[in-house]
């Protein structure tokens, strides 16, 4: 899997050098960061309250949107209290001929057309483990593979991706943060009075190559897109092997197949949008059954999850709000993994004194678990540079997991320094 | 020959007539709609510099822009440059001329790769953050206003109408507007804009008019916002016009071109 890393980023930057590209322009930006956090007492990111990034941006080309070539390359320098480490983002060449747009390297890709919830995000892995906050971008894990666009009448375009290695979704390395659907086996498991062995984190296996096709397509005010996706679930799933000592949990990253929908429709300042990603016959874990001995409590089943939001803008004031869900076909009150059955989501932003200063507050509940979340919080830009963000999380109900899994304790402060150069 | 000194008489006043009459006024809405209708070729590059003033802290915003108008439809792709935290933000928009519906509008956002659909703002919104409004720069549709021509006076050489506007409808963003509008190239040389109380708003004054590719355009826009006490200027550099721009270049792909 390294092997193939280096490969197709040497290939990228070779490619790159060899272009006319690499002699014309190199842009550097990027932004260093502190982020400072205030937690109370149900702290499930013990040990992690303080951390910094350095995060470094390097594009070659021309600055003409209709030069073919360009070069990207972002990496960024995490230094935790315990667990420094420096991750590349992104390390792709493109290059567009007639039609025609290929991206190869190490990339980010996004499907998903919502601002909230998003479902039909199926590329990229999240990177639960960094610490960033609110920037839901930078949780996204880059993808080494080839991305091909091709663009008919600028209204229709058929985009496909193939990832040979696909990386998984990563999690802390330490506190008892694990995927909602194992939490609540294991508490399960407890009230029953079963004895349980969790296996070691799983690795996902060698042939794991995910690839994909979208196409969209523009009516009037309109956006269709169909999808197509096959992968791995990126978060494992747990097999549960009952034997006469108790209970052995493994984890396992079941292939899926996928197929997505989505929508916007832009009405004045409003704006609808929705999206349905459905698999079919997906493994899946079910948390209430429990074998008999010799049995595997792990079962097929297909399973929708759907996402709608509206969008709308009143001079400075952006407001979106939406709704989420999940379903499967076996019991529509069966807990989905990481997927809640039905939740909400709002998110309103204000701007003050001409964008100097912005309070916001997003809000989320998720009625299957009974989880809600309330995040006010406010930037502060003193001037070109420099933001200072600082916010309020408060969740209600269960500990953070899951559609949650990105806050760090129930209750906490926190205040972020940037500094963008 | 009383015919012959009838012809002589014609023919004087005639040439009387042209040469010492004064050249006829044009009606006050016509001077409006030729300042809206205003052509500006068929597609415009240019780098654009915005300055905000405000409570003694400048913030420069500078941006690479193309514009195109075709069939009614203005379409602008702005590339931001600097600041370094929206270096690679990119922002399409179609706006209709002969609509007041909002238009529409994406944006690229670099780190995450994402054009995204937003909803329309609406005109009378800042545009990025300063003192001038989307309609400011597009100016207000002749048809919602009432005009007066106030009279003629120079500005830095020029010749100019002052034209009043007054509002027609209560939900317009400015009761009255008094514009002095250059006589030979229709551009806007300094506008006072009056809020819906009637007190002055804003003030722009619009500076550097030079004729570049043959046409007439203004480098230079100040405006004063004396309710805020604050102020913006949009200066423009590199201008050119007719560059038979690509109609994919105000597209989606081109946004995602980085």
């Amino acid at each position: 899997m390294k092997q193939v890393r280096i490969s197709v980023a040497l290939f990228s930057l070779i490619l790159f050098l060899a272009s006319p590209v690499g002699a014309v322009c190199l842009d550097l930006h990027g932004a260093i960061a502190t982020e400072m956090n205030y937690f109370t007492e149900q702290n499930c990111w013990e040990g992690i309250r303080e951390w910094g990034e350095i995060n470094l941006r390097l594009s070659g080309g021309e600055p003409d949107f209709s030069q073919p070539s360009f070069f990207q390359f972002s990496a960024d320098a995490i230094l935790q209290e315990d667990r420094p480490q420096i991750k590349v983002r992104e390390f792709y060449y493109k290059y567009s001929l007639g039609n025609w747009d290929l991206r190869l390297g190490k990339q980010l890709v996004n499907w998903s057309w919502n601002k909230g919830e998003s479902p039909l995000d199926l590329v990229n892995p999240i990177d639960f483990a960094d610490q960033a906050l609110l920037d839901g971008y930078d949780q996204r894990l880059g993808v080494y593979g080839l991305n091909l666009l091709y663009y008919w009448n600028d209204r229709v375009v058929v985009e496909g991706i193939v990832v040979p290695k696909a990386p998984i979704a990563r999690f802390a390395s330490e506190g008892d943060w694990r995927p909602t659907d194992l939490i609540s086996l294991l508490l399960h498991l407890e009230e029953m009075g079963i004895d349980w062995e969790l296996k070691p984190w799983p690795r996902r296996e060698q042939d794991s190559t995910e690839y994909g096709l979208r196409i969209t397509s523009t009516i009037g005010r309109t956006d269709l897109g169909l999808i197509y996706y096959h992968g791995y679930r990126d978060t494992p799933i747990f097999r549960q092997v009952t034997e006469d000592t108790g209970l052995k949990l493994e984890g396992i990253y079941p292939a899926e197949d996928i197929w997505g929908f989505q929508t916007v429709h832009a009405v004045g300042a409003f704006l609808f949008s929705g999206e349905v990603a459905y698999r079919p016959e997906a493994l899946c874990t079910d948390t209430r059954r429990i074998g008999e001995p010799g049995q595997t409590a792990i079962q097929r089943r297909s399973e929708f999850r759907w996402a709608l939001e509206t969008e709308y803008v009143w001079g400075d004031l952006r407001l979106i709000a939406g709704c989420f869900g999940a379903k499967a076909s076996d019991n529509p009150k069966t807990l989905l993994g990481l997927a809640p059955t039905l939740g909400f989501l709002s998110r309103i932003t204000y701007s003050l004194w001409d964008g100097t200063l912005q309070p916001a507050v997003e809000a989320l509940y998720i009625k299957e678990s009974d989880q809600s979340l309330i995040h006010p919080y406010l930037i502060f830009s003193p001037c070109d540079g420099w933001e200072i963000k600082a916010g309020l999380c408060e969740i209600g109900g269960a500990a953070p997991a899951g559609e949650l899994g990105q806050y760090r304790a129930n209750d906490y402060l926190y205040l972020k320094v940037i500094f963008y150069y | 020959m009383k015919m012959k000194m009838c012809w002589i008489l014609l023919m004087l006043l005639a040439l009387g007539g042209g040469v010492f009459a004064e050249e006829p006024e044009l009606a006050p809405e016509e001077i409006a709609w030729r300042t809206f209708n205003r052509s500006e070729g068929v597609d415009k590059t240019a780098v654009l510099t915005l300055k905000i003033e405000r409570r003694g802290a400048t913030r420069t915003r500078v941006a690479q822009i193309y514009s195109q108008y075709k069939d009614h439809t203005e379409k602008t792709l702005i590339r931001f440059t600097t600041p370094p935290e929206v270096a690679g933000f990119s922002f399409l928009s179609y706006e209709r001329k002969d609509s007041d519906r909002p238009g529409e509008q994406w944006i690229y956002l670099p780190a995450s790769k994402r054009v995204m659909r937003i909803a329309g703002n609406d005109r009378r919104s800042a545009f990025m953050d300063s003192d001038f409004s989307y309609e400011d720069l597009s100016g207000q549709n002749p048809k919602d206003s009432k005009h007066r021509l106030l009279g003629k006076e120079k500005i830095n050489g020029g010749s100019c109408y002052i034209l009043e506007s007054v509002a027609l409808q209560r939900e317009m963003t400015y009761s009255k507007t008094v514009a002095w509008i250059d006589t030979e190239s229709f551009i806007m040389r300094r506008a006072e804009l009056y809020d819906k109380s009637g007190e002055l708003q804003k003030v722009l004054i619009v500076s550097d008019l030079v004729k570049i590719d043959g046409i007439f355009t203004a480098l230079s826009f100040n405006m004063k916002n004396f309710k805020k006490q604050s102020q913006s200027t949009l200066s423009f550099s590199k201008v050119a016009f007719n560059q038979n721009l690509d109609d994919q270049l105000f597209s989606e792909r081109s946004l995602m071109n980085r």
